[in-house]
């Protein structure tokens, strides 16, 4: 990168506003940040030869309804002729210039010299009246749309600093309303250490008439309730009920993170309110603070960053990781802190934000140490606190799936068994993760099959009475890779439990694939499902204890038991959402068929002819 | 859209998922969203559903999935080729290509017969042979033929990229892949510029590339750059199963210069190199950690190691050597699958060399 002014290029001013207008700045308001931007930093610039100079902007609204001109005025460095030829007259350049500007950190905000062009999105004319603290003469500079521009020397002599006039082109009369001016200044500009006084006709007043105390110092504003959520309301349009301060160590950044009153999902948008060294820079910026803090809108001030050429978004660099860091720390610390000192308020956050709090556990074991017992799971005794568990289970057993779990439940369920639900996001990570953030417990995944370790055997007498008739329906089912265990269990209303593999799960799919593939597709799906087919069974335990399946298994019923084994097999399948063959597909059609003939000449012999 | 789907718990599931940011969490919803359609024979939903499926697989490390639920796409889009988005088709089936080549089951005939079925229709949809060829290359890199590789190379390179092409990061990275794997360090930090300047990035550059790195500059003697490219590529990576292969670069490189915060990592993503899809990847991964714990042999320290639950020995959690031992026993055992397919033997020497802690080329 240069500094030399070896290059120029030719800009059609006129395309360059209206790519300003459409594509680079989201809202044609901005021109009003633009503008109070310029004179924000023309008082650094003069404070920084000047230190004790107080700085002061001031804009007035002037004229009619139909003829409405506003004049930002400020007290700061103000230009020299060189100044204008160099700064106004080239986009690119910027005073804030120097390679710096564009790299490094600078006392700036404006960067890209092409703040002043934002106005003509609301004026055919801009005016500049502007006198250097340096010296020299009061100069005037009219810039036009088509890129020209005029410079005089005025014969008064006014006191450093600039005035900017713009004239209400047709179609902004909305820009210059003063109620929208007064409330457009607060918004970008209410941090501001110095004041802003907006004048329309008689009536004058200051903007930003409170700097709170906290601003410097936001561990102080945890005494300052009230004040602070009457600031949020103010600035962010909205009443929060909670919210958590917000610093990095270096100080340099600071803010406050409302705590939203209402759970949001996890793909809100997250939308803070960042200011740039005082003056709003996003009422959007996303990137700003870790990805699992979507339960907070925060209002972020900070003198460290460096904005994009939108100046809406933060260049994703190493000071922005870090600055997200260390936000990220401010929140979770203070969560934590909740745990010790006000565990009703935590409670309260967790209840409302509880995917928030879990994503965040599941990167952070710290976290999650801390705050676990008051994480709510879904179980077969309803909806637990983990807390709650761990009162009286050391051992907890969870399944992986939303399915696996619905396979279970009922029996789960009726042998008083403690199942969590890990089905749904971040439950299963975090049940075996448990053990890492206390040791006095221990999780277990669950499998369908292990729930069976808790169902009666038959008795020798019954496994002899019945051994025919199990191995007629284990046949049945060879062809499927299925397994018949016959037994008791409860409850007694649930005629069969199907379990599988986790490769016989995968096999399934994978041969459901192969079947309408390609043949290149299906041979590759073949080579790779022939070395999990050892693995891959499943097993149909049929209790015995339920009135149909006894029925099936009682001497008389051998013509009707293979299709009645056939018919809860896959019903099983239909049950678990499993995707089912050909072969499968068949088996079904047949049952029905066969059961509807069955049906009908059973209704037939009983009815009177 | 919403005609697509008859079944309003199938749709919810697939909008939640949709709005999840890119993980195993989405992964899991959109397969119990397919596994719902498939249930109630929903074929649009399922292909719509199986679009997003096969990218959350692909780009969370499950090779399997994606390459399974891929054929079932490709199969329902010949039947019906008018109710089908076949540009996305054509896009996925570069990921299902380069996640085939991760399994040694499958032959070198069905990988070409693959290469050419995806050339067929690249040609009938009017794109040209370019990514026909850069999928030689990288197949050519994946079985050691660098020669074979690089006459590809030159036949990719000249042609136009088009729509459907790689992104620039992408195909930067092969290159720098392609120098690093041959010993050309200086080649590869000359073609990882671009990458490192922030130029050329995409969803997986400059994560995999900042790993194909280290050893690069440790063996040009680079350390302060390596170790800068260690702690900042780290935490792109870290929770992200697909990148498992880079984890091992990472170990392979912290066993040089920090074996004990190689330990650290190998604990970490230890069960991933069980339970992870692609045996190419826990091929590489065990190398690389069987590297470590050779290193870590030499000390005189007491261990005590976290092993994960699928590991057959709980009690060489003690013994660092064994450990060594059992997990290039694992390696290689891969290796050797992949060179018999490949004809060559290309893995085994290059895991052999990963696994005795010894930097390679």
């Amino acid at each position: 990168m240069t500094n030399k002014d070896t290059y120029r290029f030719q800009v059609n001013l006129s395309g360059m506003i209206n790519i300003l207008s459409n594509h680079l700045y989201s809202n044609p308001r901005v021109f009003l940040r633009e503008v109070m931007q310029n004179g924000v930093d023309a008082v650094t610039a003069r404070t920084q030869i000047e230190p004790d100079h107080t700085g002061h902007i001031h804009i007035e609204l002037t004229g009619d309804i139909t003829n409405r001109t506003l004049i930002i005025e400020d007290n700061g460095i103000g230009l020299t002729e060189e100044d204008i030829h160099e700064f106004l007259a080239q986009i690119g350049q910027s005073s804030k210039r120097g390679e710096a500007a564009f790299t490094g950190e600078t006392s700036f905000i404006g960067r890209f010299g092409i703040g002043l062009l934002s106005c003509f999105m609301v004026s055919d004319e801009i005016v500049m009246v502007t006198r250097s603290a340096k010296g020299g003469p009061t100069l005037e500079w009219r810039g036009q749309p088509d890129g020209t521009y005029s410079i005089r020397k005025l014969d008064t002599e006014l006191s450093p600093g600039t005035k900017v006039y713009l004239r209400c082109k047709p179609g902004s009369e909305m820009y210059f309303d003063p109620e929208y001016l007064a409330e457009g200044l607060y918004y970008y500009g209410a941090l501001l250490p110095y004041p802003i006084t907006l004048q329309y006709g008689e009536q004058s007043k200051v903007i930003n008439d409170q700097r709170p105390v906290w601003l410097h110092e936001p561990e102080l504003a945890r005494s300052h309730r009230d004040e602070v959520l009457d600031f949020g309301e103010r600035l962010m349009g909205e009443r929060f009920k909670d919210f958590i301060p917000l610093r990095t160590s270096s100080g340099r950044t600071g803010g406050i993170a409302f705590v939203l009153p209402h759970s949001v999902n996890l793909n809100a948008k997250r939308s803070h309110q960042v200011y740039l060294k005082s003056m709003l820079v996003s009422d959007k910026a996303e990137n700003i603070l870790p990805d699992w803090a979507f339960f907070v809108k925060c209002l972020i001030w900070t003198d460290e960053l460096q904005p994009t050429a939108s100046r809406e978004h933060f260049y994703e660099d190493e000071k922005l990781q870090q600055v997200r860091e260390e936000l990220g720390d401010s929140i979770r610390s203070e969560l934590m802190r909740m745990a010790d000192y006000d565990s009703d308020r935590l409670q309260h956050i967790i209840q409302l934000h509880v995917l928030s709090m879990k994503a965040l556990a599941t990167e952070d074991e710290q976290f999650y140490r801390i705050i676990h017992r008051w994480l709510p799971f879904e179980t077969t005794f309803g909806r637990r606190t983990l807390g709650e568990m761990l009162k009286e289970h050391d051992t907890i057993y969870f399944t992986l799936t939303l399915d696996e779990y619905r396979q279970i439940t009922h029996v789960a369920a009726a042998q008083a068994l403690l199942v969590v639900n890990g089905g749904y996001i971040y439950d299963a990570e975090l049940m075996s993760a448990l053990p890492l953030v206390n040791d006095a417990v221990s999780t277990n995944r669950l499998m369908p099959e292990d729930v069976s370790l808790s169902f009666v055997d038959l008795t020798p007498d019954e496994r002899r009475a019945y051994y025919e008739l199990t191995r007629t329906a284990d046949t049945a089912l060879q062809r499927f890779r299925c397994q018949i265990q016959l037994k008791r269990f409860k409850p007694s209303e649930l005629p069969a439990l199907f379990t599988l593999s986790k490769e016989s799960s995968e096999l399934r799919s994978l041969e459901a694939a192969k079947e309408v593939s390609t043949d290149t597709l299906s041979s590759i799906l073949g080579s790779l499902g022939s070395a999990m087919e050892q693995s891959a069974y499943s097993t149909l335990y049929l209790n015995l204890d339920n009135p149909v399946v006894s029925k099936i298994f009682m001497p008389g019923n051998e013509a009707m038991m293979v299709v009645a084994v056939e018919m809860l097999y896959v019903n099983a399948l239909m049950m678990g959402h499993y995707p089912m063959n050909r072969q499968e597909l068949a088996t079904l059609n047949q049952g029905i068929l066969r059961f509807i003939e069955l049906g009908l000449s059973a209704g037939g012999s009983g009815e009177a002819r | 859209m919403s005609e697509i789907f008859t079944d309003p718990e199938c749709k919810q599931l697939f909008w939640q998922a949709r709005g999840l940011p890119d993980g195993p969490a989405k992964l899991q919803l959109l397969e119990q969203a397919v596994q719902l359609a498939d249930a109630l024979g929903d074929v649009q939903a399922g292909y719509l559903i199986r679009e997003d499926l096969v990218e959350a697989a692909v780009f969370n490390g499950f090779a399997l999935k994606a390459i399974t639920h891929f054929s079932w796409q490709l199969g329902q889009f010949d039947r019906n080729p008018d109710l089908y988005n076949e540009q996305n088709l054509l896009w996925s089936y570069k990921w299902i290509i380069s996640n085939a080549m991760h399994f040694p089951q499958i032959s070198t005939q069905q990988l070409m017969e693959l290469l050419s079925d995806m050339r067929d229709r690249y040609l009938h949809a009017g794109y040209s042979e370019r990514t026909y060829y850069s999928n030689r290359f990288t197949l050519y890199l994946h079985t050691g033929e660098f020669e074979q590789a690089d006459e590809y190379y030159s036949k990719y390179k000249k042609m136009k990229r088009e729509d459907i092409s790689d992104c620039t990061a992408c195909d930067q990275n092969e290159i720098v892949g392609y120098f690093a794997r041959t010993g050309r360090y200086k080649e590869a930090l000359k073609a990882a510029k671009p990458i490192i300047d922030g130029k050329m990035r995409c969803a997986e550059i400059p994560h995999l590339t900042l790993a194909e790195l280290l050893m690069p500059l440790y063996q040009l003697g680079r350390q302060e750059e390596a170790t800068d490219y260690q702690q900042k590529n780290y935490p792109m990576i870290q929770s992200n199963r697909d990148f498992l292969r880079s984890i091992g670069q990472h170990i392979a490189y912290l066993a040089h210069v920090d074996p004990f915060k190689g330990l650290e990592l190998y604990e970490r993503h230890a069960a991933w190199s069980f339970d992870c899809e692609s045996p190419l990847d826990r091929m590489y991964f065990l190398a690389s950690a069987a590297g470590l714990f050779t290193v870590l042999a030499q000390e005189t320290t007491d261990f005590q190691i976290r092993l994960p639950e699928q590991y057959p020995y709980p009690e060489h959690s003690q013994q660092v050597s064994l450990i060594a031992e059992q997990l290039k026993m694992m390696a290689l055992e891969l290796a050797e699958q992949f060179d018999r397919r490949n004809d060559t033997s290309y893995y085994v020497e290059a895991m052999t060399k990963l696994a005795e802690g010894l930097s390679v080329a």
